[in-house]
């Protein structure tokens, strides 16, 4: 399958990426080679096959309500770009009055 | 020259009182500063902390209040190990000046036991890559040709190993990470069962194919790291704790009797040197009693399309949560959220990063879902039918690692795929979960280091460490010449 430049845009921004017009162009070309080379699976015949997402037998892993130590507030502090008041601060959300 | 020992000489050192861990310590990052220039294998070294690490474990010992049996020996981790304290920057720059505030369970478990964390070695950014050239930070180099590639994602630790700048080190292995880069430079290395280790603080690339393991000069120092970190762990509900029984002291080495399967489809578009020297090595093990026969993984040459579906469709959603807002890199003069989002992850990633996050973005997407991620999960069912068969009929299965030796530095970056091809022999060991190793197995006419891979059952870790060490018995280590 042929990827082009709009395909490319819309799949960047379901994942919040901007790329530049450098990028668009030389990724629809990787990527039509890629998903061209990975369709490559259709030759398997998999009508009756269960598809595995894991490997290991996920089973609910139970354990007691306890109160453990999270993170403390203050090392989060030291990691965040931006902290005041107890808070991460980022910048406007939804348009308004100041 | 301490550099030269491996963990299990440096031990007997420590214990005769010989060496001190402080001297060890100093000798190691000293090699490993002087060595760091030319190899880039360190993305930081943990000089002062290394050095104070030691000097409390010297006096732990004056009281003979040791924490384990392996107290005072260093070792380096791979920069995707989340390490309290000691910058994690998953060779990213998103994560540039990351100090994460919690330690991985894998480095809490070797500071218990008293291990020394010389530094955080090189990676592919956020490991997506093959031969390191993808880290922010500039690719590490093969100690053998600094001209070549060192492999990757975990290059940085083969490097440092392979150049005696830490007796080892933790890597991690999503389709060959560690196997791979342990073959290029001359080292051991494993990737242990899915579930092995637990993956808490490892950082996320895809979550069902990730799998800490180690590197180490020697098959018993691998599997002595290797036992140090495994076990089940309650912030990893994928971990599963089984008993360790690959500990130095319980690997024979013998191979009397051990069914070898030899799949043809691992010998296709492999060089020949790559090819005589697994051969070769074959017919040694037979002569010391195992026995081969050939089988088939019929499925083999759908592993790359299957795997590089999977992995990048966890991918973009493990990598959603780089937002440049809690941590980690955030774009500058910014005026509205969505723009944050965008801008952030436009400069804190790299290319080959977001061409991943693009393909997973795209193959999870509506319409495509189906024909793509769905597929590929049904076609992952296929591959681990292929092992289990395999199985039930030998105890292990040998093959190369890579289908050359290490290539020049710059020869592939500019074809993704041509990349993603070269992983053919390493990938499907991921996909079904099971654990693989990789021995050095002679050179090349240049002088190349060429790697065996071992691959078994589902914590059947004893029974490749013991075929490992067959191999390394008739092989011999390789040193580079820096």
């Amino acid at each position: 399958m042929k990827i082009d430049e709009s395909q490319i845009l819309r799949v960047a921004e379901l994942a919040r990426l901007d790329l530049g017009d450098d990028e668009k162009k030389e990724f629809s070309t990787q990527l039509s080679d890629i998903i061209s080379y990975v369709e490559k699976i259709n030759e398997l015949d998999t009508a009756d096959v269960a598809p595995s997402d894991h490997i290991v037998e996920l089973k609910n892993v139970f354990r007691a309500d306890t109160v453990l130590p999270s993170i403390d507030r203050a090392a989060l502090e030291k990691i965040a770009p931006r902290f005041e008041d107890g808070h991460v601060v980022v910048p406007i959300i939804i348009e308004g009055q100041e | 020259m301490l550099t030269a020992k491996t963990l299990t000489e440096l031990t007997t050192l420590l214990d005769s009182g010989e060496a001190s861990s402080a001297q060890i310590t100093k000798e190691f990052l000293d090699r490993a500063a002087s060595l760091n220039p030319r190899l880039n294998a360190y993305i930081t070294l943990n000089g002062e902390g290394a050095l104070k690490e030691a000097a409390a474990s010297d006096a732990r010992r004056k009281k003979g209040a040791l924490l384990s049996r392996h107290d005072g020996l260093p070792l380096a981790i791979k920069d995707n190990i989340c390490t309290g304290g000691l910058r994690t920057t998953c060779g990213s720059g998103i994560l540039r000046d990351f100090v994460p505030p919690y330690d991985a369970t894998s480095y809490e478990k070797l500071k218990a036991a008293g291990f020394i964390t010389l530094g955080k070695t090189n990676m592919d950014e956020f490991a997506m890559g093959s031969t390191t050239e993808t880290s922010f930070f500039g690719p590490a180099k093969n100690p053998f040709d600094t001209t070549r590639v060192p492999g990757g994602s975990s290059g940085g630790s083969a490097v440092a190993v392979a150049a005696a700048m830490a007796p080892a080190a933790l890597g991690s292995d999503t389709g060959g990470s560690i196997r791979q880069p342990a073959a290029f430079c001359g080292v051991v290395g494993i990737k242990p069962t899915y579930g092995r280790v637990s993956r808490y603080g490892l950082v996320a690339f895809a979550s069902s194919l990730d799998q800490i393991g180690s590197f180490a000069r020697s098959v018993d120092d691998a599997a002595l790291v290797l036992g140090v970190i495994a076990g089940g762990d309650r912030r990893d509900a994928t971990s599963i704790d089984r008993p360790v029984d690959f500990r130095p002291s319980e690997l024979t080495g013998d191979v009397e009797g051990m069914r070898i399967g030899v799949p043809e489809e691992y010998f296709q578009g492999v060089a020949d040197e790559v090819k005589d020297a697994v051969l070769e090595k074959l017919k040694q093990l037979e002569a010391a009693g195992a026995r081969t026969e050939p089988i088939s993984l019929r499925r083999t040459e759908y592993a790359i399309p299957v795997y590089y579906l999977i992995a990048t469709a966890e991918a973009s959603s493990n990598l959603a949560r780089y937002d440049g807002i809690r941590y980690g890199y955030r774009a500058p003069d910014v005026k509205a959220l969505e723009d944050l989002y965008r801008k952030t992850r436009n400069e804190g990633f790299g290319k080959e990063v977001k061409r991943r996050i693009i393909l997973g973005t795209f193959s999870l997407s509506s319409g495509y879902y189906d024909a793509y991620y769905l597929k590929a999960l049904k076609g992952r069912t296929l591959i681990i039918r292929d092992f289990q068969e395999a199985f039930a009929k030998v105890d292990a299965i040998v093959t190369p690692v890579t289908t050359t030796t290490a290539f020049r530095i710059g020869e592939k970056i500019s074809n993704p795929l041509e990349m993603y091809v070269s992983d053919i022999l390493t990938i499907s060991a991921n996909l079904a979960g099971i654990p693989g190793i990789s021995v050095p197995a002679g050179t090349d006419r240049a002088g190349l280091p060429i790697g065996l891979q071992i691959m078994g059952n589902h914590f059947q870790e004893r029974k490749i460490l013991d075929c490992a060490k067959a191999v390394e018995r008739v092989s011999g280590p390789l040193t580079p010449a820096v």
